[in-house]
C-alpha cells in the first residue's frame, strides 16, 4: 500500500505545485479584489495540501511519530506565519507572502527528507528569523533616517568583508563564516542587504560621472574582497547587482557595457591566477574529464536531474544525497530528482514570481532611493537563484550559493527573510503614499483647502508621527470621505487622529489603515 | 524625523519605467533559459547520463528490484535473473559465450546490453497492483524485460561460421537498421565472469574484453572500394563507364608500388570488372585521379573521423587524405590500405546504405521494452539517419558487388537459391612485425528486396574469397533454412 501511495503522491505533488505556479501568473489577469483574495486563498490552501502530502510520504517512509510532531510544528508556524503578516500588514504583497511561505515549505519538506536532524536546527532558525523579519516593515516604513546613511552602509559592509576574508574560518577553501557560541555565521549574507542599501544611497543622485566613479569604486571593492576570500558566488551577486542599480540609476546603458567588458576581463584574469576558478570551469566543461576531484559533485548533481526525470523518483526513492553538499548548494538537483523537473521547472517559476513582484515593487516607488532598494535587491534575489540553479544543471560553471528559502543553511534563510520583508515594507510605504497622493489631488481640485504645510507638500515626510492630521483639519471628517465609513460617529468626534490620541509611537498609521479596510475597495487598490 | 526633500524625481512624461523593464526582462530571459536548459538536459541528455559509466544511480535500486531478463528477437532469453529459495539472485546467460559481448556481463562493472539498459533493467513498469501484490508478498519486483533485435539462431549460427578465427561478424536488414547478430571472438562466459575476471584484465595481448564489432578497428582492405568506385563515379559521372585499365599486376608511383594480390594479372578491364576482381593497381590508378579533399569529404560524409549513430559504445573509424597527401597515401587509400581504418559494424553500415538504395537506417539492439507482467513500455521503431547516396548509385554499386558474386572474388556465393552481391577484402596488416592478412566480407543477399546484411571479418585468415566468403555462405544459408 505504501507503495501505491508514493507513486500517486508524487503525481499529487506536482499538480498542487503546478495550480499554485499557475497562480502566481494568473493572479494579473484578476481584476476585483475579491478575485485575487480568493486565489491568494486557494494558493493558500494548494500550499497546505503539498505541505500535507510530502509529509505523509515522509511519514510513511520514516515511520516515526515525531515526523508528524514536527508536520504539526511546521503547519502551525506556517499558517501563523499567514494570518499575522495579513493581519499586522493588510497592506501587504499577498502573492510576495505566499511565495515566501511556499518556498520555506519546499525547503521544510526536502531538507526533512534529506537530515531530520538538520531539519529541525533549520525550522528553529527559520522560525526565529520569522520573528525579526516581521519587525522589518515597520521599521522600514518609520525609520526614514535609513535613507541616508550609506556611508554608514559602505563602512560597515567593507568592514565585514575584510573581517571575513582576514580572520573566517575556510570552508572548503572559501572563507565564509564564523563561530559565534555554536552557531555558524556568514556575514556576506547579511552584507549582501548592507551593500544594497550602500550603492543605491550613492547611486541615488548619481548625475555625474565623479558619482558614479566613487560608487563603482567602492562596490569594486566589495567584489574584490570577496574574491580574495574566494566566495565566488557572492563577488557575482554583488557584481551584477551593482551593474543592475546603476544602470537603473543613470539609465546608461555604456555603463553596464563597460562594466560587463570590465567584469569579463577580470573573470578572465581570475580564470588565469586562481586554480581553483580553473577547477571549476573545467568540471563545467567536461564533468567527467576530471570525475574524482573537480567534476563529481557536478556529475552526481546532473545524474540526479536524470534520474528524476520530468516527473521525479517520489520522495525518498531518489539517492540525492549522493551529491556532496546537496542541502545547502544543489537542493534543486536533489528536488529534481525526487519531484521531478517539472516541480523543479515550477519552482523556477515561483522564484521568477517573487523577482516579478520585487520589480513591480520598485516601479511603483516614486523615491528613488527606496526604487533602487527595491530592484537592487530583486537583482541580488534572482542572481542568487540564478547562480545556485544554473550551476546545478551545468548552464554556467557552479559558484556554490544557496538556493534562498529552500535551502539549508541559517544566514541565508534569515537575510532572505529579511530581504523580502524590506520589500514588503517599501511597498507598503508606497501605498501609505499613494493614499496621500489621492488626497493631494482632492485637495487640488477643491480650492477651499490651504497647501499643505509650509513651503508646500512633502512626499517623503508622511508618517504616523505627522501630527498635523488633526491640528489644521486635514482629518478625515464626513465631508472627505462620506459619513458612513468615517465620520465621527465612529471615530468619535472627529478627535481620534488629533495629537492627544496619537502620541507619536509611530503606530498610528497602522492602526488607522487597518479600520480603514473598506475604503480599500477603491480603485486605489490597483497593486497588490 | 522628517527629512529633507528627497527627490522623488520621476522622469517627465511616459517610459519612468523602461529601465526596469530591461532589467525584468534581462532577468526573465535567464529564468527562461534555466528552464529550457532543465528541459534540454531531461530530452536530449538524460539517457546519455543515465547510462554513463559513472552513475552509480541504479545500483541503488538493484536492491529494490531484481534484475529484469533480456530476450532475442526469436523469444529465447539471454540474460536472466534466477533467484533462489534463499533469495540469492544469480545472473544466467544461457548462450554463454556466444552472445558474451553484445550482451555482456553485470558484475565487475557492466557492459554490452548490460550496461546500455541498465536503467531499463532496473525499473519496473510493471503494474501498481502487480507491484502492491509483490510488497505485500514481501518479494523484490521484477525489472523490466528488454527485447532485442538479436535472432538467437543467426547469432548461434554465425558463432559456429566464424569458429576459431578472432574477428568479428554483424548483420542488420538494411531496411530497418536492426541489428541481428553481433559476435566477437575471442569470447568469455559471462556466466562466469567473476572467476575470469583476473585472467581477463591481466590479458593484453588478445583483448577478449572488447567487442571487435563495434570497438575493433581494422584495415577495411578491399571492402573500401564501395567508396572508392563511388568517388570517381561522383567526379567523373560522365565518363566512368569509359573507364579502362590494362593490369599488369603493378602498378609504381614515386617510390611506391601497389601489386595486385599475388601478382595476378589482370589485363584490360573496365570499372566493374576491376571492382569484381578487386584489381588493386586499377584502383591505386583511380586513387591518383581522385582529388584527395574530395575523397575525404565523401569519406567523412560517411561517418568517417565521427561517431555512428547509435548509442553503442563504438570506436571512431579513420581516413586520412588531403590535399598534401602523397601519391603514395593516395594509391593505398583507395585500395583501403595506408591509414584508413574501420569498425566492422560500420563496415555493416556502409554496406546497408548501398542495400538501402542509399539510405542509411540508424542502427539498433533493442526492439522494445515491456514490463514483466506484459505492459508495453516503450517501442523503438526504424529511424532514418540520412540519404547517403542516390537511388542511381546505389544502383550501380549494387550492380558491381553483383558481378563480385557472379564473376569476381566471390563466386563461392553464388548458386544458391537465393542472390548474393558483395564485396571480399584482404587487409594486410603489420603488427610486431608479423605481417598477416585479415579476411573481409561485406554483401547483402536478395538482392531485388535486400533482406541481410552481412559483415564478417576473420583476422589473419588470408584472402576474402579464401575465409569470409565461406563464413558468410554459412550465415546466409542459416538466415534462409531457418
Amino acid at each position: 500500500m505504501t507503495n501505491l501511495i508514493i507513486q500517486v503522491s508524487k503525481y499529487l505533488i506536482i499538480i498542487l505545485m503546478a495550480l499554485y505556479t499557475f497562480q502566481c501568473f494568473t493572479v494579473f489577469r484578476k481584476r476585483s479584489d475579491e478575485d485575487r483574495d480568493f486565489l491568494f486563498l486557494r494558493q493558500n490552501v494548494l500550499m497546505f495540501f503539498l505541505h500535507f502530502v510530502a509529509f505523509t510520504v515522509l511519514y510513511l517512509e520514516m515511520g516515526e511519530v515525531t515526523v508528524l510532531l514536527f508536520y504539526a510544528a511546521q503547519a502551525v508556524y506556517l499558517a501563523v506565519v499567514l494570518i499575522l503578516y495579513t493581519k499586522l500588514y493588510p497592506k501587504a504583497s499577498r502573492l510576495l507572502i505566499n511565495n515566501m511561505c511556499m518556498l520555506i515549505t519546499v525547503g521544510f519538506i526536502m531538507i526533512t527528507r534529506l537530515s531530520y536532524d538538520q531539519s529541525v536546527k533549520q525550522f528553529q532558525i527559520i522560525a526565529a528569523s520569522t520573528v525579526v523579519a516581521l519587525i522589518i516593515p515597520v521599521l522600514i516604513r518609520k525609520l526614514r533616517f535609513i535613507t541616508k546613511m550609506y556611508w554608514f552602509y559602505t563602512l560597515v559592509g567593507i568592514g565585514l568583508l575584510a573581517l571575513v576574508a582576514i580572520a573566517a574560518q575556510s570552508t572548503n577553501g572559501a572563507k565564509l563564516s564564523f563561530r559565534l557560541g555554536g552557531i555558524s555565521l556568514q556575514p556576506s549574507e547579511f552584507v549582501k542587504i548592507i551593500y544594497v542599501f550602500a550603492i543605491a544611497g550613492l547611486l541615488k543622485n548619481a548625475r555625474d560621472f565623479r558619482r558614479v566613479a566613487i560608487a563603482t569604486g567602492l562596490a569594486a571593492l566589495h567584489v574584490l574582497i570577496l574574491v580574495v576570500s574566494k566566495d565566488l558566488g557572492s563577488a557575482v551577486i554583488f557584481f551584477v547587482t551593482y551593474l543592475v542599480v546603476l544602470f537603473v540609476a543613470t539609465r546608461n546603458p555604456f555603463y553596464v557595457l563597460a562594466g560587463i567588458l570590465a567584469g569579463s576581463g577580470a573573470a578572465t584574469g581570475a580564470y588565469f591566477l586562481f586554480s581553483h576558478i580553473r577547477v571549476r570551469v573545467q568540471a563545467w566543461k567536461d564533468p567527467f574529464a576530471d570525475y574524482q576531484v573537480g567534476g563529481y559533485q557536478i556529475s552526481q548533481s546532473l545524474f540526479s536531474i536524470a534520474a528524476g526525470s520530468w516527473f521525479g523518483t517520489g520522495l525518498y526513492q531518489g539517492s540525492p544525497e549522493a551529491i556532496p553538499y546537496v542541502e545547502q548548494d544543489f537542493m534543486f538537483s536533489a528536488i529534481a530528482e525526487e519531484l521531478g523537473s517539472i516541480f523543479g521547472i515550477c519552482l523556477i517559476l515561483v522564484c521568477m514570481s517573487c523577482f516579478i513582484m520585487f520589480v513591480n515593487i520598485a516601479m511603483q516607488l516614486t523615491n528613488r532611493f527606496y526604487r533602487l532598494v527595491a530592484v537592487g535587491l530583486g537583482a541580488t534575489y534572482a542572481t542568487q537563484v540564478f547562480l545556485t540553479i544554473g550551476g546545478g544543471i551545468k548552464l554556467i560553471p557552479m559558484t556554490g550559493v544557496t538556493l534562498p528559502l529552500v535551502s539549508y543553511g541559517g544566514s541565508s534563510a534569515l537575510s532572505t527573510l529579511i530581504m523580502f520583508s524590506i520589500v514588503q515594507g517599501l511597498y507598503m510605504l508606497q501605498r501609505d503614499e499613494e493614499k496621500k497622493n489621492e488626497r493631494k489631488t482632492f485637495y487640488q481640485e477643491d480650492r477651499s483647502y490651504p497647501p499643505y504645510g509650509p513651503g508646500g507638500y512633502v512626499p517623503d515626510g508622511w508618517s504616523g508621527r505627522d501630527q498635523s492630521y488633526g491640528r489644521t483639519g486635514y482629518g478625515y471628517g464626513p465631508e472627505e470621505y462620506g459619513p458612513e465609513n468615517y465620520g465621527p460617529q465612529e471615530y468619535g468626534s472627529g478627535g481620534y487622529y488629533g495629537p492627544q490620541d496619537d502620541p507619536g509611537d509611530g503606530y498610528g498609521d497602522e492602526y488607522y489603515y487597518d479600520q480603514e479596510e473598506p475604503y480599500e475597495e477603491g480603485p486605489d487598490r490597483r497593486y497588490w | 524625523m522628517r527629512l529633507e526633500n528627497e527627490t522623488s524625481d520621476v522622469p517627465e512624461g511616459g517610459g519612468r519605467n523602461t529601465e526596469l523593464g530591461i532589467v525584468t526582462y534581462t532577468f526573465f530571459f535567464l529564468f527562461l533559459l534555466m528552464i529550457g536548459y532543465l528541459v534540454y538536459l531531461n530530452v536530449w541528455k538524460a539517457e546519455d547520463l543515465n547510462s554513463s559509466a559513472y552513475n552509480t544511480k541504479q545500483d541503488v535500486n538493484e536492491d529494490k528490484y531484481i534484475r529484469g531478463s533480456i530476450v532475442s528477437s526469436d523469444g529465447q532469453i539471454l540474460a536472466e535473473t534466477q533467484v533462489d529459495a534463499d533469495g540469492t539472485e544469480r545472473r544466467v546467460y544461457p548462450y554463454a559465450n556466444a552472445f558474451s559481448h553484445v550482451v555482456g556481463y553485470s558484475s565487475n562493472g557492466k557492459s554490452g546490453l548490460e550496461a546500455l539498459c541498465n536503467n531499463d533493467l532496473l525499473t519496473s513498469n510493471a503494474s501498481i497492483l502487480t507491484q502492491i501484490r509483490d510488497e505485500n508478498n514481501h518479494e523484490k519486483s521484477r525489472g523490466d524485460t528488454v527485447a532485442v533485435t538479436l535472432d538467437a539462431g543467426l547469432q548461434t549460427a554465425a558463432y559456429q561460421a566464424l569458429g576459431d578465427y578472432n574477428g568479428a561478424v554483424v548483420a542488420m536488414e538494411p531496411d530497418t537498421g536492426k541489428i541481428l547478430v553481433m559476435v566477437s571472438k575471442p569470447d568469455f562466459d559471462p556466466n562466469h565472469i567473476e572467476e575470469l575476471w583476473e585472467s581477463l584484465i591481466t590479458d593484453s595481448t588478445s583483448s577478449v574484453l572488447l567487442n571487435r564489432a563495434t570497438q575493433g578497428l581494422y584495415p577495411p582492405g578491399s571492402t573500401f572500394k564501395i567508396l572508392t568506385t563511388l568517388a570517381y563515379i561522383r567526379q567523373e559521372p560522365l565518363d566512368y563507364r569509359n573507364f579502362s585499365f590494362d593490369c599488369t599486376s603493378e602498378l609504381s608511383m614515386d617510390d611506391v608500388t601497389i601489386h595486385c594480390y599475388n601478382n595476378t594479372v589482370h589485363g584490360q578491364e573496365d570499372l566493374k570488372s576491376a571492382f569484381a576482381h578487386s584489381c588493386n593497381t586499377a584502383f591505386a590508378q583511380i586513387g591518383l585521379d581522385l582529388d584527395g579533399e574530395n575523397f575525404s569529404d565523401l569519406a567523412e560524409e560517411f561517418l568517417f573521423n565521427d561517431s555512428l549513430p547509435t548509442q553503442l559504445q563504438h570506436s571512431t573509424s579513420r581516413f586520412v587524405l588531403n590535399g598534401q597527401s602523397s601519391y603514395g597515401e593516395h594509391m593505398t587509400t583507395a585500395i583501403g590500405q595506408g591509414d584508413t581504418l574501420v569498425t566492422p559494424l560500420h563496415m555493416a553500415l556502409l554496406t546497408s546504405t548501398v542495400a538501402n538504395g542509399g539510405i542509411m537506417m540508424r542502427p539498433y539492439l533493442v526492439d522494445h521494452i515491456e514490463a514483466y507482467d506484459g505492459n508495453s513500455v516503450s517501442e523503438n521503431t526504424p529511424s532514418r539517419y540520412k540519404r547517403l547516396m542516390t537511388t542511381e548509385e546505389a544502383q550501380i554499386l549494387t550492380e558491381y558487388m553483383q558481378e563480385t558474386v557472379n564473376s569476381g572474388t566471390a563466386t563461392a556465393l553464388g548458386g544458391y537459391g537465393y542472390t548474393v552481391a558483395g564485396k571480399t577484402g584482404s587487409a594486410e596488416y603489420v603488427s610486431d612485425g608479423y605481417e598477416g592478412t585479415h579476411s573481409w566480407f561485406v554483401g547483402f543477399s536478395n538482392v531485388q528486396d535486400p533482406d541481410l546484411v552481412l559483415a564478417v571479418i576473420a583476422e589473419d585468415g588470408g584472402t576474402g574469397s579464401e575465409t569470409a566468403v565461406p563464413i558468410a555462405a554459412q550465415i546466409f544459408a542459416a538466415y534462409y533454412n531457418s
